[in-house]
């Protein structure tokens, strides 16, 4: 019975009230920019009487009584908390309220961003509000025109440029650096070129989970000399910011790796661009992307190297990439470095050496950290001419089933081939 | 002297011999001789421990050999035992790599006209030694296969990952939003090795959220490789390095061949000179994109004398490229170069003297109606390097009109002498250098001619194994001169100083601080004066399996001396996974947040944050890996006054095969 009589007393609220939640203030545009005229309206289902509209705009104005519909201009930019008191025709006082920001918008652009002399460059008033400018273009050059002019520089030198809105009479500048020369290191600090690629050269990269250290590049040639500055982004949320003073008109690479390596957590395809806040770009750079993979590393987890190999009397025996080309009938020495490149403490490692199918040594090393270096030894008989392979594996025999961490496969090949 | 020395130790070993097999069958540390090897046999050691196992012979050898072998073994290990003294051999046996305690071992001299082992039977007759390890060794699996049965079985040569996203829930849809997004890749592979050496892989992807002007199935890698012996032939994603002033670092697709050993180099190859969109490049690329060329290179005089000769030609269109952001003045081009290079090295390698001879002929923009102009460049110079210290000197010359398709955008129009001086010393780096460079090499008159010298410092210092200390600074003056006096035009001074604090913190730790400090500033133009500073503090943390985390926070601080324009700029940026259960369930999320200050532009703010659950069901299929994911995005933007929130809840699926 209780629950019946809230039901009711819920229901009769909804209904008084209902209709006052339907009144509203609305303006346009939105958002309006300075010196903007905007339309305010008040709406009530039950209808509100002509003239009869306090109006409170929140700027320091005072009050004043007018109609639903009025129009305003905000002389300054910000957040303006905007009002109306009226009583509808059903005699019931309300008061509605709306949070106005108020913008600005306008500004003076040109093209080419870096414009050398006697070539033209248009100039823009963006958002102007009049559609008659007041032109001065810094060199004693004044001009009454549109919203867009064309003016040639016939000497270098830094413009100052204005545009008056004759609206409100407001100026709004540009600074216009006018270079000899478009390239080489007197002209305008600019970038010139960017590309982005990851550290094969390509534009795509797939990654396993966790995988470290993935690092994306920029191959950056610049004119002039100036500051950069730009952000590393990730899926478009700013990753870091780097700085570099470029003398010279030169070339040079950045890459990710003074932030942090790439994070490979989140499984799928992951974006990486670079946003220039100086020099100022006429596009944006394109991103590039990596695709995060589930599928176990196909990396070598284990760093390999052969750092010697030699005949048992201390001949030196030639590695040629893959190739050890070695004297049949004889023993030869291996002596290599290994690195471990996984993230943790492995307590054993077992390293097998194998020839062909056979097993000719094995070593265990123990507790293998992290970058650690580890050097081995090894020796191996070949027994007959011929080409064979030699493979050097490495375990994690602590794991159950053992872990797999990389095979380095080398083919011996007898020397009297060459 | 022999002869004294021999008859006493001959008639030791006869009285030895006679109690020989009772020995060994004691195991106590007792002389033992064979007829003219005298050792002393390992009776005990303990693992980790480095042995040194020493025997003497009676009269000269060529050589004497330790041959050795673990249990679960069959092959002996064979290690050249060092002269000591006088006819004693020695081997310092560092146990710590057995993989058990059970060792056996025989030695081996190699007189004048005969071997002799000890025992006198080896190998089928050996000592054995069972040591002891001071923690128990762990078992070696004994089914782990040889790689070469890994390698005999069958393999599916394809691998797969998808990758699906369904929105669930959004505050607002933006206009041709795709509810359901997808990405994958399907790769496959194929390795042969035997006579001919045959590599195959190559990846497809796929997305339906391809970037303007892209199909949404890309052939993103492609590489076929034959060899046999020195031969090589590849087609598909190759990257060519030949010389400074033709083409090096770049990686394209396209085909080449490659013979290469000791003595002489040989290398032809046709190559797209952009980064091709999907399918485009793979074989003989367009002639609008096109790089061929080659190069023949030769060791002398025991590769003390090596010369090279590099030849390229070709077309490009950036307009055909991806990822590229260029100026608008960069257009269609075409050009050809002729390199000739050498590289001496003398004083046993610590001396080296190289030295580059290019000539060019370009046409930059193949829209206007200008020939292509020819010009030279060269560079001679060489590094001395002894012990610590190394010394390097160059001086590089580019003319005004030499340009290469070989290089995206390439520096030209300079004179530059440069010369270095390096040290380095346990975990002491240091680097000092010095350069001139100036534009105009031609000295037209028609145009400024630009100076500039710099200075360079480098230093790093390792405090420990684990902390490392680098710092920085850079220094560049320019001037720019017409008819040889100083213009009141361009002028600058540029500054910077570096320095950073690298800490490895135990297992999978690490921190890094950076700090930047630059400016640049003119004396004719000071209203373009600027300086800034830039932090970053960044870490990478691991525990086990357990929980990963990645920080970072930076903060950029931009001043013009005489304009308006100061900016501040903070960041932060976390992301990290926490593995619950791990390979079953983990809870990850990402975090950043950007602000940026601006006298100009007001203040912005950027906020977003994300996380959700993960789901391994790996471990419930046969095949592959599979993970649930039920994701959440907010993002929260104020930007000049005006801001904008977005939320969105999806639920992902990621599969790899």
């Amino acid at each position: 019975m209780r629950e019946i009589l809230k039901i009711i007393q819920l229901t009769a609220f909804l209904l008084i009230y209902a209709q006052t939640l339907m009144a509203v203030i609305t303006f346009s545009p939105s958002p309006p920019n300075i010196d903007q005229q905007v339309t305010f309206t008040v709406t009530h289902p039950d209808g509100i009487s002509q003239g009869s509209v306090l109006w409170n705009f929140g700027d320091g104005t005072l009050p004043i009584w007018n109609n639903p519909t009025i129009f305003k201009v905000f002389e300054r930019k910000g957040i303006y908390t905007v009002s109306a008191s009226y009583r509808t025709l059903r005699n019931q006082d309300v008061m509605d309220t709306v949070s106005v920001t108020v913008v600005e918008r306008r500004k003076v652009s040109f093209s080419p961003l870096y414009p050398i002399v006697n070539t033209p460059v248009t100039f823009r008033a963006e958002n102007f509000i009049s559609a008659v400018v007041d032109w001065d273009f810094g060199d004693g050059t004044f001009v009454t025109g549109g919203t867009s002019e064309t003016h040639t520089y016939t000497s270098p030198g830094i413009y100052m440029v204005a545009a008056m809105d004759l609206i409100s009479e407001t100026i709004f500048t540009a600074a216009v650096r006018v270079s000899v020369k478009a390239t080489g290191p007197g002209a305008t600090f600019q970038i010139y070129f960017v590309q982005l690629r990851f550290d094969d050269g390509k534009s795509y990269k797939i990654v396993p989970k966790d995988f470290s250290p993935l690092h994306v590049y920029a191959d950056i040639k610049y004119e002039g000399t100036g500051i950069l500055r730009a952000q590393w982004m990730l899926d478009g949320a700013p990753l870091g910011i780097i700085t570099r003073a470029l003398p010279f008109a030169r070339q040079i690479t950045i890459d990710t790796s003074e932030i942090m390596s790439l994070p490979t957590i989140t499984p799928g395809i992951h974006e990486v661009s670079l946003k220039v806040i100086e020099p100022p770009t006429e596009n944006p750079i394109p991103a590039i992307r990596f695709y995060v993979a589930l599928r176990k590393p196909e990396i070598e987890k284990v760093d390999l190297s052969l750092t010697k190999v030699t005949g048992l009397d201390k001949t030196e025996i030639t590695i040629n990439g893959d190739y050890i080309e070695a004297p049949a009938e004889k023993y030869f020495l291996l002596k290599g470095v290994v690195r471990s490149e996984v993230e943790r403490n492995i307590p054993y490692v077992l390293m097998r050496v194998y020839l062909n199918n056979e097993l000719v040594d094995q070593k265990m090393i123990e507790n293998l950290k992290p970058n650690e270096k580890i050097e081995f030894e090894t020796s191996i008989y070949n027994a007959t001419p011929g080409l064979k392979r030699i493979y050097l594996t490495f375990y994690d025999i602590s794991r159950k089933p053992p872990l797999l961490l990389s095979v380095r496969r080398y083919i011996l090949q007898p020397k009297e081939k060459r | 002297m022999k002869k004294r020395l021999f008859c006493p130790a001959l008639a030791l070993s006869s009285i030895i011999l006679l109690f020989h097999s009772f020995l060994l069958a004691q195991q106590k540390e007792e002389l033992v001789v064979s007829s003219v090897v005298i050792h002393t046999p390992l009776t005990a050691f303990i693992r980790g421990d480095t042995l040194r196992i020493e025997a003497s012979v009676s009269e000269e050898i060529e050589w004497m050999r330790l041959f050795f072998h673990c249990e679960g073994l069959s092959q002996f290990q064979v290690r050249n035992m060092d002269r000591e003294k006088n006819k004693t051999y020695v081997y310092l046996f560092d146990t710590s790599q057995l993989t058990s305690v059970e060792l056996e071992y025989y030695l081996a001299a190699k007189f004048s006209d005969r071997e002799i082992y000890f025992p006198a039977d080896a190998p089928s007759e050996v000592i054995k030694v069972v040591g002891e390890s001071r923690e128990p060794l762990p078992e070696i699996p004994p089914d782990l296969p040889s790689p070469e049965e890994e390698d005999g079985k069958f393999k599916l040569p394809i691998s797969t990952d998808v990758s699906l996203q369904a929105k669930l829930a959004e505050k607002e849809a933006f206009e041709g939003e795709k509810k359901i997004t997808a990405n994958g890749n399907i790769r496959v592979f194929y390795s042969h090795q035997g006579n001919f050496n045959v590599d195959l892989d190559s990846n497809f992807n796929y997305t339906n959220t391809a970037f303007p002007g892209y199909k949404n199935i890309d052939l993103s890698n492609m590489l076929v490789s034959i060899s046999k012996d020195n031969h090589t032939f590849r087609a598909g994603d190759i990257s060519l390095s030949e010389s400074w002033y033709t083409v090096s670092g770049l990686g394209r697709r396209g085909m080449e061949y490659v013979y290469e050993d000791q003595k002489a180099y040989v290398h032809f190859f046709d190559v797209s000179s952009q980064q091709v969109k999907g399918f485009e490049g793979f074989g003989i690329p367009k002639a609008s994109v096109s790089i061929l060329g080659g190069a023949i290179g030769y060791k002398f005089l025991n590769d003390k004398l090596a010369v090279k000769a590099v030849y390229i030609y070709g077309k490009d269109d950036p307009n055909q490229g991806t990822n590229t952001e260029f100026s608008s003045f960069l257009e269609s081009r075409k050009g050809k170069a002729v390199a000739l290079m050498q590289e001496a090295r003398l004083f046993k390698d610590k001396l080296n003297v190289n030295a580059e001879f290019s000539r060019s002929s370009y046409d930059g923009d193949l829209t206007d109606d200008q020939k292509e102009v020819s010009d030279t460049a060269f560079n001679i110079g060489g590094n001395y390097s002894k012990g610590a210290l190394s010394l390097v000197t160059r001086y590089t010359h580019v003319g005004r009109d030499y340009n290469t398709v070989g290089y995206q955008a390439f520096t030209k129009d300079r004179n530059s002498y440069e010369s270095s001086m390096g040290i380095v010393h346990k975990r002491l780096s240091l680097t000092l250098s010095y350069r001139t460079e100036r534009d105009n090499v031609e000295n037209d008159p028609l145009f400024n001619t630009t100076k500039s010298k710099n200075g360079n410092i480098n230093l790093s210092v390792g405090l420990s194994d684990k902390v490392t200390l680098d710092f920085g600074y850079n220094i560049d003056k320019q001037k720019t001169f017409q008819d040889g006096m100083e213009t009141a035009w361009q002028d600058s001074m540029a500054n910077e100083f570096r320095g950073g604090l690298n800490l490895t913190l135990g297992q999978g730790g690490t921190l890094s601080f950076s700090l930047n400090n630059s400016s640049v500033s003119s004396q004719n133009y000071p209203e373009s004066d600027m300086s800034v500073v830039t932090l970053n503090l960044s870490g990478s943390f691991r525990q086990g399996e357990t929980l990963s985390l990645s920080p970072a926070i930076g903060y950029s601080r931009s001043n013009k001396k005489f304009a308006p324009d100061d900016s501040e700029t903070y960041n932060a940026f976390l992301t990290g996974e926490v593995n619950i259960f791990p390979q079953v369930f983990s809870v990850f999320f990402s975090s950043s947040f950007n602000r940026m200050e601006s006298d100009i532009s007001g203040v912005s703010n950027i906020f977003e944050s994300g996380g959700g659950l993960n789901f391994y069901l790996s471990r419930w299929i046969k095949k592959g890996s599979l993970t649930f994911s039920l994701r959440g995005n907010y993002r929260y933007t104020k930007t000049y006054g005006l801001s904008e929130s977005d939320y969105s809840v999806m639920l992902q699926c990621d599969f790899s095969y």
